[in-house]
């Protein structure tokens, strides 16, 4: 049945099965089709209100607050003021490609949507016997398609950066295509961890074998916690968000690669960027946080309610698309978290990062899950008890992980620190008895923080 | 109707036309980053006839490999380069004009004798392979029968052409190898390179690693001691006589 579901929405040509095309069919999914692509947009512009708060409230300040009740308006008022500035194109500008730029950032963007699965098939509408899937197409290859299409996005980019002709947009749009295809590797490669588990490539399958928690399947954070981590690096940097947002790094290269945009045609990119989170945040939640499923379904099960019944306990602890937009928002808001947290990294510590730190990373990670998969799965033993092993197994590997990240960000292995230093306070460095010369002390960069003169450099 | 076509025909013609199109486009142009726009636009096109030959998961693996990480290379590299104008068609030498013809026709004629030749045909009645079953041809019903286009895909890459899947893995580790010697600087001599402490340049004292910048360190400290222990007194005295 479910093969079906997956498979044949792509291929509504010359199939035979004429029940599951019947007029009614349409309808209904050309009404779910409206629907999410509404929501997407409304979810848009309420993300960009969101940030705003969240920030202003981390940043011990207001946020907006003017237009409509607690500034309920001011999306609706952005998006009038971008449609009404003037459409400049510069008149050195390749006109062509300057076009079609930012409406391929945006249909990249806004396709990725299609296959997030908000519920699970079959989902009964509130107060009436009709089910719907609540979702466009869960094709059998969802995940890649995510991906293609992500990597495809790098298109506008590329060709807004060029068409416009401009030092400041080809610069930022060379540091985005290269930036966006390094962790587009990281982000494919750790979600392999959780194909090799769940044994498909549809979102719809892979939280379908999340849900439920029975023999041996539960939510692959806890099956994979270390290619979770890894997952929301990747997801950060393919988004150009903070603090990996050197593409548009505005002290550095103004705005970037839309610099010379203005208007609706900057607006589609304002709009990819902050739907291109949303799906980074959808695959998350399908993929590793169980899609639809109750984390409260165990509450049902003490107070004996009906999962997914009319009852307030039965409706928590049931499986609805509530979850899944609660889920995915908790990541968009980790997302404004980290940006009104960490600093923005410099180009070299970022290619640094994904090349030398998580590429063996999650390397590494393939290996231990394809090991955990041969010899703790279900499958091979039937006991759910083993399974529990290779999830301790895991957690203690993302602690070792998460330990030795925070220890390189702090730049400090145990004792030493990589951290510039005073002069005085690096007494390998002054000859006994010496004074400083040329005007006191002044900061050195040790290298692995230790006495090394060759790693020291005047800053 | 002088044509029988079904719908599935006619958007085939339709994809097919585009991607001739796209193709021709690509070769044509004398600016390389139109070239490789269109040449994103004939993969995608091809990417939409393995859709409706019901093989998505090679669709979305051309989009992804070809459309997504290749050509943006290219792109990269033009963008890089500035080639806002390449070489025009007939500026090429004439001895490339003679052999090329000649070895694009055999081509072509090969692409058309492997596509009317029983071997293809063969091979593909030998079909797709459940275990030790074989199912049948690689038709899209068939393709479900053993679990769907990724099953199917890996099953054969892994049996069937494990070899040639090897062989391409390791001359893809050998090219990457090759591009990290090749593009890997040796330090030039001769660099300037200063103790912060001393104003000392060591960038021509040929110290390379940590342990003989360590030993350096070591040789000359009682050096720098008796220079500044020196320089301190000369300075205290001037001090004292002005």
């Amino acid at each position: 049945m479910l093969q079906h579901a997956i498979s044949l929405p792509l291929l509504p040509l010359g199939s035979s099965n004429q029940e599951l095309f019947s007029l009614g069919w349409w309808i209904i999914k050309v009404v779910i089709m409206a629907l999410i692509l509404l929501i997407t947009l409304t979810a848009m512009a309420y993300e960009t209100y969101f940030e705003r708060k969240v920030m202003g409230r981390m940043q011990s300040r207001l946020g907006p607050n003017r237009t409509g009740p607690f500034g309920l308006l001011q999306p609706a008022a952005d998006a009038l003021k971008l449609l009404t500035k003037e459409d400049i194109i510069p008149a050195q500008a390749d006109k062509w490609i300057f076009y079609f730029a930012p409406i391929i950032s945006f249909f990249t963007a806004v396709t990725a949507v299609s296959v997030a699965p908000f519920g699970a098939p079959g989902t009964p509408l509130p107060g009436t016997n009709i089910t719907i899937d609540p979702y466009i197409g869960d094709i059998n290859v969802g995940i890649l398609l995510i991906l293609a299409l992500s990597s495809f996005g790098v298109y506008g980019i590329i060709m807004a950066g060029w068409a416009s002709n401009n030092k400041y947009a080809l610069l930022g749009s060379l540091r985005s295509s290269a930036q966006v295809i390094s962790y587009e590797i990281i982000m494919g490669i750790s979600l392999v961890g959780c194909i090799l588990f769940t044994g498909t490539l549809s979102l719809g399958g892979m939280v379908i074998w999340q849900a439920g928690w029975a023999g041996g399947h539960m939510w692959l954070i806890l099956i994979q916690p270390v290619a979770f981590i890894t997952y929301l690096i990747a997801g950060i940097a393919e988004t150009n968000r903070n603090p990996f947002d050197l593409p548009e790094a505005e002290q550095e290269l103004v705005a970037g690669y839309h610099v010379e945009y203005s208007g609706m045609r900057f607006g589609l990119f304002f709009l990819a960027e902050y739907i291109n989170m949303l799906v980074v945040a959808i695959l998350a939640t399908a993929v590793f946080l169980g899609g639809w499923d109750s984390p409260l379904a165990f509450i049902a099960g003490i107070t004996g309610d009906q999962p997914g019944g009319a009852s307030f306990v039965g409706f928590i602890s049931g499986a609805s698309p509530l979850w899944f937009v609660g889920k995915m928002s908790f990541f968009i808001f980790f997302y404004f978290w980290v940006r009104s947290t960490l600093p923005r990294f410099r180009y070299d510590q970022l290619m640094g990062l994904c090349w030398k730190v998580l590429l063996p990373l999650v390397f590494v990670n393939i290996l231990i899950a394809a090991l955990l998969k041969q010899f703790f799965d279900v499958n091979v033993n039937g006991q759910v008890g083993w399974l529990w092993i290779a999830v301790a197994i895991e957690l203690v590997w993302a602690g070792a992980v998460v330990f030795a990240l925070s220890r390189m960000a702090s730049g400090s292995w145990f004792t030493h620190s990589d951290k510039p230093q005073l002069v005085s306070n690096v007494p390998q460095l002054i000859p006994p008895g010496a004074k400083p010369m040329m005007g006191g002390d002044r900061a050195v960069r040790l290298g692995s923080g230790r006495a090394d003169t060759t790693g020291v450099q005047q800053l | 109707m002088p044509f029988d076509l079904d719908f599935q025909q006619i958007v085939f013609l339709a994809l097919g036309f585009v991607a001739v199109v796209a193709s021709i486009m690509t070769i044509i142009q004398s600016n390389a980053i139109y070239s490789a726009l269109f040449l994103a636009i004939a993969f995608f096109q091809l990417a939409a006839i393995y859709v409706l030959l019901g093989a998505e998961f090679l669709a979305v693996l051309q989009v992804l490999v070809y459309t997504g990480a290749i050509l943006v290379l290219f792109l990269f590299v033009v963008m890089l380069l500035q080639l806002r104008e390449g070489p025009q068609i007939g500026d090429a030498r004439r001895w490339q004009a003679i052999i090329a013809w000649p070895l694009g026709l055999l081509l072509a004629g090969e692409l058309v004798a492997i596509i009317f030749s029983k071997d293809v045909t063969t091979q593909m009645q030998q079909g797709i392979t459940n275990g030790a079953v074989t199912v049948g041809q690689y038709t899209p019903a068939n393709t479900v029968a053993v679990g769907g286009n990724v099953q199917a895909v890996g099953r054969v890459l892994y049996t069937d052409y494990l070899y040639p899947f090897e062989i391409a893995s390791l001359i893809l580790l050998i090219a990457v190898v090759g591009a990290i010697i090749l593009s890997k600087q040796i330090e030039p001599e001769g660099e300037e390179r200063i103790l912060p402490s001393t104003g000392i340049n060591i960038g021509r004292t040929g110290i390379v690693g940590r342990k003989q910048g360590e030993e350096f360190a070591r040789e000359i400290t009682p050096m720098l001691e008796a220079e500044h222990g020196a320089h301190a007194a000369g300075a205290e005295k001037g001090g004292q006589q002005s």
